[in-house]
This record gives structure tokens, sequence and C-alpha cells, in this order.
């Protein structure tokens, strides 16, 4: 992951917030993979933010986004970032 | 003279106990009402106990007057009481000399010195005046009082000085034990046999260390300072206990003697308490007192509360529960009672919490730490409080002259070794690490060559182990096809290799969260996992199998969905945490789990008061003042407090909005778009506002997820001749900004193998 970009476009502080939340990420990650995504590096490095939230909300938020946009959700965020919101 | 029996008698009523040598000489020397005076007047008037007069015999055979005064004297003075009571001796002092020697000492050297060496007082002003005078410019402050205290002329003072000046010999108060020849024939010793020479070493005579290398290598065992304080007689059989009882050769254990040693052990045994070797200076008897008095006043023991006589222990409980510090810790025996109630008043008035490394340092240089913080705007951390004032200063020193952010680890370390660490690091481009801190140079330096030998990155957590442990780490990665993390040393390298053979043999894939726990604890936990049809979560190793079992119940019961948040706090604390949230109104759930239940109950306060809502989940992301803080600026920016915000700090988002308003005015300051990076703002928007597109980005913000460049190479993109489109549609900007990095790669791939092959 280029954790130097992260940084020049969401400041250091994130990387801080990497380190201290470092289970939830390992655990978002596992959960994602579980839900089907393929590229969860690729998610992770334009949402980072959503992988230093608890594993409920991310649960909520794809939940949500799956009643928006259908089944195959997964293609359609993995190749449309702007999908996620903000 | 006294009859035996008499003084039998009045021995056993106040329960002291002596040696038959020293029984002899009060028959010899005491006056039979002189001795009963005294002792009534120490053990039933002062409360003083019989084990400190035990260890000053003489004072029973002084002048019931004479000890009177001057204990009425020094009760008045800003004297420790404590520092009386176990410095019996000075009460012996002609009474009419004692208060020209405290306020002589107490004008030249200040009080806290007087509390540091009190038996100063039994020395006449006259030889402490021309100890100063004639040797006053070799020696320190408290050097010039261990030597008014030793028995020796200011001429062989003299001569003692000159030999350590010329060996460069620390100046200790027992080199004044010896004779200036006595030190030197020493040193020659000490250099011949490749002996570190320390002020210990001085304890013993020139015969009495040749005899202790001879049993040390006898036993094959590593001299160690400590044994120079020991008897050669006594040495032998410590050495045997120690093997047997597999106790490390070091410390404490040579200042004692085997029968103690034996009974310590067996109170250790007795209690389940983890044997520490500073447990060794203790009198037996004295800590069975200590653990009954703890079980009396439901307290836990601390290996701290055994350097205190049981009174003295009794007293700090029972002011710490006056003062209901509910977590008694070491660190409050670490003064006297005394000493520990000005610390608390101190406290007080600074506004201080009453915890950890505070109690280290006197109420006097508490304050002076604090002031020195505050005129300096530094960060005051609890670990300061294990260096003394001039220490610190030292320390802070070094890391702005190195540039080391100062944080609370760098207190660790004194300032020479930090200075010495930070050049082994920087030399061998290794990162700044805490944890090296905490080794000495040398062992720095040792990590640091394991590591280049293997071609290893330097990584920090491979300073918590030793360089034997490092290079058995690596050994065992290479043999397993482990890649070499930093998670790797944090665990020794027995404990790895069964984690990894546990993983082995279980086929699964060894993840580094699985470090943090043994592998009979990965086991423990797993199965638990199993039985209760719980997914392992990475935070679980973190914490026992117990408190996972006890947390996934709970959460059953209360219909809590078990996720890796349920596990960042110790049971206790999750138990609390339900309850507050229950309690509150809020859904015990994600971000919530990462506070205590009173910083739940002030976040929910200061939502209340200032917006008067619940809080949002996501504002459980940080600490109440920052929680306070974030919302000040959005509500002063008019800015609508959304979960986003909690994302960054409230000096960060700050930067952002003062920014964006002196650029481009307030219409920008959205919870999106202040969340990035100033410096990013600058940038894109800057960009953007150049191709008038900035009310689209209030619209679609999502384009600052790119860095500039990535936003010029995709509008690049749209603009070749192949794709040809705007890079706004509508009011958006075009998908192409919000494809995927991976999917956008693909994307340019394919249209540079159109172009190639349409130009062939």
């Amino acid at each position: 992951m280029d954790l130097d970009r992260l940084k020049e476009i969401y400041g250091e502080s994130i990387l801080y917030d990497f380190k201290d939340n470092i289970d939830d990420i390992v655990d978002n990650m596992n959960y994602l993979i579980s839900r089907g995504f393929k590229n969860v590096d690729d998610v992770f490095e334009i949402n980072p933010y959503l992988f230093l939230s608890s594993q409920d909300m991310i649960e909520e938020k794809l939940d949500q986004l799956m009643a928006t946009l259908g089944v195959d959700y997964i293609e359609k965020l993995e190749n449309d970032y702007s999908l996620w919101g903000d | 003279m006294i009859k035996k029996e008499e003084l039998d008698t009045v021995l056993a009523k106040y329960h002291l106990k002596f040696t038959k040598e020293r029984r002899e000489a009060l028959t010899r020397k005491a006056k039979l009402p002189d001795l009963e005076d005294i002792a009534s007047y120490l053990i039933d008037e002062l409360n003083i106990s019989p084990s400190n007069i035990e260890k000053c015999v003489s004072i029973l055979y002084r002048n019931p007057e004479n000890v009177k005064r001057n204990y009425e004297f020094l009760a008045q003075k800003e004297l420790y009481n404590y520092n009386i009571e176990t410095c019996l001796h000075i009460l012996e002092t002609p009474a009419d000399d004692l208060p020209d020697t405290y306020h002589y000492v107490v004008c030249n050297y200040g009080i806290d010195f007087l509390n540091k060496n009190t038996s100063i007082l039994k020395v006449p002003i006259s030889r402490i005046q021309e100890i100063k005078d004639r040797l006053g410019s070799y020696l320190s402050p408290s050097q010039i009082l261990d030597a008014s205290l030793s028995s020796r002329t200011v001429d062989e003072l003299s001569d003692i000085l000159l030999v350590c000046i010329k060996n460069r010999i620390p100046i200790t108060p027992k080199i004044f034990d010896r004779t200036a020849n006595e030190i030197e024939r020493i040193i020659q010793l000490c250099k011949k046999y490749g002996l570190e020479i320390t002020g210990s070493v001085f304890r013993k005579s020139e015969n009495g260390i040749m005899d202790m290398i001879k049993l040390c290598e006898e036993h094959n065992v590593k001299i160690v300072n400590s044994m120079f304080a020991c008897p050669n007689d006594s040495l032998e059989e410590l050495i045997m206990i120690c093997k047997k009882s597999n106790i490390d050769l070091s410390g404490m254990v040579f200042r004692t003697n085997a029968e103690k040693i034996e009974e310590i052990l067996d109170i250790c045994e007795e209690q389940a308490l983890e044997v520490k070797l500073t447990m060794f200076s203790a009198n037996p008897e004295d800590m069975r007192r200590i653990i009954r008095i703890c079980n009396k006043m439901h307290t836990p023991v601390v290996e701290s509360m055994f350097s205190k006589t049981p009174e003295e222990v009794q007293k700090i409980i029972e002011l710490c529960q006056e003062h209901k510090i509910k977590n008694i810790t070491g660190s409050f025996f670490k003064r006297t009672r005394d000493e520990l109630a000005d610390a608390f008043e101190m406290c007080d008035k600074l506004h201080l919490k009453k915890e950890g490394a505070i109690f280290y340092r006197t109420a006097q240089e508490i304050y002076d730490i604090v002031q020195f913080c505050n005129t300096n705007h530094i960060k005051l951390e609890n670990t300061m409080f294990h260096r003394s004032l001039p220490e610190l200063q030292d320390i802070i020193r070094v890391c702005q002259k190195r540039r080391i952010p100062l944080s609370g680890s760098v207190y660790d370390s004194d300032s020479k070794d930090l200075d010495r660490i930070i050049t082994i690091l920087k030399r061998a481009h290794a990162p700044f690490s805490s944890i090296a801190i905490r080794k000495s140079p040398e062992e720095v330096e040792g990590i640091i060559q394991v590591c280049q030998r293997n071609s290893v990155e330097i990584f920090s957590s491979a300073f918590a182990r030793s360089p034997f442990e490092v290079k058995k780490i690596i050994d065992i990665c290479k043999e397993h096809s482990i890649p070499i993390t930093g998670s790797c040393f944090q665990r020794k390298p027995n404990e790895l290799e069964e984690i990894i053979e546990y993983c082995e043999s279980t086929h699964q894939k060894l993840k580094a969260s699985m470090l943090s726990s043994t592998k009979d604890e990965i086991k423990d936990i797993q199965t638990i996992c199993k039985e209760k049809g719980v997914t392992p979560f990475e935070s679980m190793y973190k914490r026992s199998y117990e408190e996972v079992e006890e947390i996934i119940e709970l959460c059953q019961k209360e219909s809590i969905k078990i996720t890796g948040s349920c596990f960042r706090k110790k049971t206790k604390v999750f138990i609390e945490i339900v309850k507050t949230c229950n309690e509150l109104g809020i859904i015990p759930k994600g971000e919530v789990f990462k506070r205590d239940p009173e910083e739940i109950r002030a976040i929910t306060r200061i939502y209340q008061e200032k917006l008067n809502t619940l809080p949002t989940n996501n504002s459980f992301n940080k600490k109440p003042d920052e929680v306070e803080k974030i919302i000040t600026v959005c509500l002063d920016n008019s800015i609508p407090v959304t979960g986003t915000v909690f994302n960054k700090k409230a000096s960060e988002l700050q930067d952002s909005i003062d920014f964006l308003k002196k650029e481009f005015g307030s219409s920008l300051c959205t919870p999106n778009i202040i969340i990035y990076d100033k410096e990013h703002l600058r940038k894109v928007c800057h960009y953007l506002e150049g191709k008038k597109y900035l009310e689209i980005l209030k619209k679609s913000p999502s384009i600052l997820k790119l860095s500039l460049e990535e936003i010029v190479e995709r509008e690049a993109y749209l603009k070749t001749d192949e794709i040809n489109e705007p890079m706004v549609v509508g009011e958006s900007f075009h998908p192409v900004f919000g494809l995927s990095r991976k999917n956008f790669a693909e994307k340019k791939k394919k249209l540079e193998e159109k172009y190639m092959k349409n130009r062939w």
C-alpha cells in the first residue's frame, strides 16, 4: 500500500491512526474478504477511514449500499469508489 | 552493671530482641532506670518500632534527657519523622550541638539534603566546615557530607581524593572506609581481573576480593556488584541456594543471608507472590506482618512495601485510603508516609493525578518539575518523575539537539545513554525507537549487528529482545519460511517456534495478532470460539482465554453483536461500558468500546450540552476533551457536526478551515472537505479553481481522495483522442475520477495497447 500517498492526502495523523487501530484494520479487511471483495487493498487506499471504524459500522454501511446498489453491489463498489459516499 | 535477668525482663516487656553480644554490651554500659526510661519514651510515647531500636542498641545506654531534648527539637523541624525513627543514633548527639549542626546543614545544603543524609546530624559543624574549606573544590555538596560522616581525618580524606581523581574512581560513601593505599591496591587488583571499578568494590579488603574471585571461579559464577557487600563465608551458601531455587545471581541476594532467603522463598510460595530480587533486602518477620496488614486492610501486596517497616506500610495504606486512592501501587511505597502526605498535598495544589511515578519525587521536586515544564512549554509526562530535574533538563537538551520528539519513553534512559543510542541508531539508518532507549547502548549495537549480518530490516520491536534472541528469531523465521516482520519479535524465540508449529499442525496461517499470545493461549481462545460458534477476531489474542469467554457470554446474554471491538478492553471495563450505555440510552456497539465508562459519560454530557442530542457512534473515536474541541470548531464555523469530523483532530480541522476560508471563503468548509490535509487541499483546490470547478467540488468532494498528480493523470486520459470526454459530466466529476486505482491502471493500459496497435 502507498502509505506516503495516504499521508499526503489525509495528513500524517492517519499513520498514527493506522498504528493504533491495526487490529480493527485487519479484522475489517478479513470481513470485506468474507463478504466477497477481491481488491481489499484498493478499497483501503481509497477509503482508509472506513477501515478505522468498527466492524459493526462497516457492516451497517455495506448493508445500506447493498440495498441501494443491488446484488452486484461488490462489483459496482470495486469499480467506482465514489459510490461509497463520503 | 545490670543483672542479666533484669535486662531480659525489660527487653521482653518492650519486645526488644538483641544478640548475645549486644545484650552483654547493654549489661555493661546501660543503667536500668535510664534504659527503661528511653525504651518507654521511644516505644510507648513515640510509637517507634522496636526493630528500629534493635538496629541502634547504643541509644539505650545514653542519657534519657539528652535523647528527649534532641527528639523534641527535631520534631518541631521540617525533618521527616520517619528519618528520625530510622536513624535513632542522631538522638545520641550532645543536645547542645545538634541544633547548631541542624541549622548549618539546612542553611548550606537545604532540608532535602538533610532528609537524605539524616546521620549528618551527629557530626560537629567544625568537621563539616573544615572538610568543605579544604576539599570543597573536589567534592559535591553531598560528598562533603559523606566525607564528614566517615571516620577518616581530613588529611586521610585528602589522600583518598587524590587517588580517586588520579584513577577516575567515583567518590561514593564506602570509599572513605579504605585508606588511600588500600584503594590503590584494590584498583590494581580489579584491573588485573577485569572487574569494573565501582563504589561497591571498596566494600571489601584486597584479600576479601581475592577470596571472592576464587570462590566465583570455583562455582563458575559471574561476579556482580552486590557480592562485594556480602561476607565471603555467606557468599558460597547464597550461591548454592540461588542455583537450587533458580534465582538470578544478582542484586539483593548478596545483601542478605541464606536463612533469610529460604524463609522469604517460603513466604512467597505460601502467598503465591512472584519472587523479586528486591524482596531479599526485607526481614522475613516484617514481611509476614506486612502481608497480615494488607489482608486486614484489603490491599494487594506489592513488592516495594517490603522496603518499609510494617508500621510505615500501615500508615501509607491509611493515608491512601483517606485520599480515596483505589489502586494502591508500588510507587506509593517509594517514599515515607510523611513525604507522601506532602506529595499528595502538592498534587492537589497542582491538579495532578495521584498515580504512577509521581511519588518517586518529593513535593518540592514535583513542584519544580511542573514549573519547569510550564515555563518551557513542555508536555508533562508521568515518566518524567522517574528523573530529577537536572537529569530531565539534560535529557530534554539531548532530544532537542538530536531532534527527537519528547515522549514519555525518552525519560526512561539517562541523557548520556540516550545520546549514545541515538548515534548508534542514526549510524545504522535505523528509525528512532522508544523501545531501544530501555536497552543499554551495547545491547542496541548488538541487535543492530545481528540484523545487519542477516540482512534483516531493523524493526523497533527487535529492541525488546536480547541480541541472542533476535538471532534465534531470525533463524526460526527463515527455517519455517515466515516473513520477518516487527511482530515476530513480540515473543521469545521458543514461544514463537511453538506458535509457528501450532499453526502448521492446524493448517492455519500465522497472523501478526496471534503473537500477542502464547501457543496455549491461542489454542484456548480458538477452542472457546469454536464451542461458542464465534469467529476469532484479531483483538481477542490480546485478552486472556477467560476474558474472551466472559465477553462472548455477556454479548450473547445482552444481544450485543460480537465483533473485534468488544475485545478492546478488559472484561471488567467491558461490563461497565455495557452498563453505562444501557443507562445513557446508547447502543453498545462499534466505536463506543474504544472509550472507558467515564469517557462515555463525558462525551454524552458534551453532546447534550452543546447539541442537545445523543452522541453519534463516530464521536467515540476521540477522547472527551478532543470531542469538545471538534464540536466547538464546527459550531464556531457553522459546520454540521457529522460523524466524519471525528476522524481528525480539532487542530487539524481548524487548519484546513482557516486555509479554505482565507483562500476561497466559507462555502467549501463542509465536513467532507475539511477532513483532508491542508497542503493537499491547497494543491487540489487551486488547481480546480483554475478550471472553475470549485462549485462541482462542493457537490462531488470524493475527487479529493486522489492526489493532484492522479487527478492530472486521469484528466489527461480523458483528453486523449480515443476518449475525448470532459472532466465534468452534469453536476459531478467524470466517473473516471471515481475508478479504483487498479481499474484506472487497467483502462489506461488498454488504451495504450490500442494506441500502439493503431500506430503500427
